[in-house]
């Protein structure tokens, strides 16, 4: 990088950081530290509720995915809207009420106190495993593209997110996301209006998405329903929701963020507001992916995106089949260029056969290109039997560095770093609350006074920081970094949601049910996990992650309303 | 189930409409009107 992209990078990062510890320095007490004095407004809290959700993952996997599946992930989505409504409804209003410092203290007093701790419980083991992930996204990707030691960068991202969040809690969370939130999405819209300029004179924005649409990447939505299909409009609007509720309701670091509000009226406007603009911006993403795709149409790619990867190839004994591969590549790519160009040549005519014929072709010569690029994974493997062969989050970052004029580059690289402090630095404050207030201060040490309480929640902030960089140092490469955070949290949150729904809907199922109920379930839940992921499921319990969130929800309130039976006719 | 969802008091009244029920309505349309839009957009350039 150049000095212009290192001043906006370290510029961008120090000032965020250095801004939000001096201006929420000096909480004096536990309720100013972890709920910022419930002084939020309406749009504070619909940026922190955005800010914490896109993490560097969002950014550095999503365009990835468009370029490779096209743009049917923003189904996932569809669920968000309804997700909010039901929350503005149910959720709000209880939390108010009660005056909570977390989601889970509702639960003792609906059930009972062991009920509590196993959500707390679950709660952490989730979060703090995904914690771990959010800062590992973007280590991996600076490490990689910058030649840092990975364990350093991991350090460093974690590091800054733990000195502003353990000086100013929530407050300080809720004020760097103002700022982290403009730079992601200001960095994210200047690129993608730059790939858009950056296509070739004689391709149109229309010819591009003709481009895109023949090539199959604007598969935007899908209506067959199919259970093990991971996205399609069913999955996103009933699965999706599921998960959805489960996080925005249950999940700490989201609730933080909205009962800090000076009102009712202002969490549900933060809500709205969520719920309003988070599909268009996951559309908004994908669609960069989807133009940095057509780009790669008419400029050459790199066969395989991580460069690192593939200089340890070239270096090695199998240099000499790389460069035989590369120059397959090459000729697939003027090929496919050519039918491309036809295609639009006759799109333009309104000549709906030969844009076929060529259509046909190229997308043929696409899928020749893809079993180029793993004959290219496979003599990684060969090389390397740990080699990281998965390059779709390297995709929309290698064209930043590639293609960006100086200034850009640094700018993308502080819209990954704001996003994983974003929300790493919310996860980290949920954690030390959940910590505080539903394990130390309820169970271990019930009788310190306020002060304790708010230095044992620094200190927990840090402690979450220093286990979150421990995690992030073990963790591997997923599949796709986006879809192992969603997983993570499938596996857990059907579970926490079934016990929350029963809480608020069932009233005659009472502590001990629901409290075995979530057990069984939770088992249940990582069983059928198992079960697919070694693909010896049978057919009938064959299904996408997301619908895990429905199974676990599903069997706490199907369990708890059985036991419930049963324990009363014992009583 | 009336303790936990019970009515709302009058200063919650939201801004711009006249009851919660109007920014429901909306965010449904909102979004009905983006699928719609999206599934012209997948079919139309198919």
């Amino acid at each position: 990088m150049s000095l212009l992209d290192w001043t906006v990078l370290l510029g961008t990062l120090i000032f965020i950081v250095a801004y939000g510890t001096w201006k929420t320095r000096g909480s004096r007490n536990l309720e100013g530290y972890l709920k910022g004095d419930n002084d939020a407004n309406w749009w504070g809290i619909g940026i922190g509720i955005m800010a914490t959700q896109a993490s560097a993952i969002t950014f550095l996997s999503t365009p990835g995915q468009a370029y490779t599946d096209g743009m049917r992930f923003v189904q996932f989505y569809f669920g968000l809207p309804v997700a909010m409504i039901i929350l503005s409804v149910t959720f709000i209003p209880i939390f108010y009420r009660l005056k909570v410092y977390t989601a889970y203290e509702f639960l003792e007093s609906r059930f009972d106190l062991k009920t509590r701790t196993l959500a707390s419980l679950l709660f952490l083991v989730q979060r703090g495993l995904a914690a771990g992930i959010t800062i590992y996204a973007p280590a991996i990707i600076l490490s990689t593209l910058l030649g840092w030691n990975l364990t350093a960068t991991n350090v460093l991202i974690g590091s800054l997110v733990i000195i502003y969040t353990v000086s100013g809690g929530t407050r300080a969370v809720t004020q760097t996301q103002k700022q982290q939130m403009a730079v992601m999405m200001g960095g994210m819209l200047l690129a993608g209006g730059m790939v858009v300029s950056m296509l070739p004179a004689d391709i149109s924005l229309n010819d591009a998405f003709h481009v895109a649409g023949k090539t199959g990447r604007l598969n935007v939505v899908n209506f067959e329903f199919n259970l093990s299909d991971r996205y399609n409009f069913w999955s996103g609007i009933t699965a999706a929701l599921f998960l959805f509720m489960s996080y925005f309701g249950t999940d700490q670091s989201q609730v933080q963020r909205y009962i800090t509000g000076r009102s009712v009226t202002e969490s549900r406007l933060g809500l709205m507001m969520n719920g309003l603009l988070k599909v268009p911006m996951q559309f908004v993403i994908l669609l960069i992916g989807v133009m940095v795709f057509v780009f790669y149409q008419f400029h050459q790619p790199p066969v395989f995106f991580n460069r690192v990867q593939t200089e340890h190839l070239r270096q090695s004994a199998h240099g000499g089949q790389l460069e035989a591969l590369e120059a397959d590549y090459t000729a697939n790519f003027t090929e496919k260029e050519k039918e491309l160009r036809e295609m639009v040549i006759a799109q333009r005519a309104g000549d709906e056969a030969t844009v076929r014929q060529h259509a046909d072709h190229a997308n043929a010569l696409l899928e020749d290109g893809e079993r180029i690029r793993d004959e290219v994974k496979a003599l990684a493997l060969l090389h390397d039997p740990k080699a990281e062969t998965n390059d779709k989050d390297y995709i929309f970052m290698g064209f930043v560095i590639d293609h960006l004029p100086v200034g850009m580059i640094g700018l993308l690289f502080a819209v990954m770093f704001s996003a994983a402090m974003s929300s790493t630095s919310s996860e980290l404050n949920a954690l030390s609350s959940t910590t505080t207030v539903d394990l130390y201060q309820r169970i271990i040490n019930k009788d310190g006074d306020d002060a304790h309480y708010l230095r044992s929640s620094r200190w927990f902030t840090f402690l979450w920081g220093v286990l979150a960089i421990v995690f992030a140092t073990t963790a591997s490469l997923f599949e796709n970094l986006i879809q192992a955070v969603n997983l993570l949290g499938s596996l857990f949150y059907g579970t926490i949601l079934g016990i929350f729904l029963v809480a608020f809907y069932v009233k005659r199922v009472q502590g001990h049910a629901v409290f075995i109920a979530a057990l069984l379930a939770e088992a249940c839940v990582l069983a059928i996990h198992y079960l697919n992921a070694k693909e010896i499921a049978p057919e009938w319990l064959t299904m996408g992650y997301l619908w895990y969130n429905v199974v676990g929800c599903g069997l706490v309130v199907g369990f708890g309303v059985v036991l419930q039976q049963f324990i009363g006719m014992r009583r | 189930m009336a303790i936990y969802l019970r009515p709302m008091s009058p200063d919650q009244k939201p801004p711009v409409f006249s009851s919660w029920k109007g920014w429901y309505a909306l965010l449904v349309a909102v979004l009905a009107v983006l699928v719609a839009g999206f599934y012209v957009l997948t079919e139309y350039f198919s």
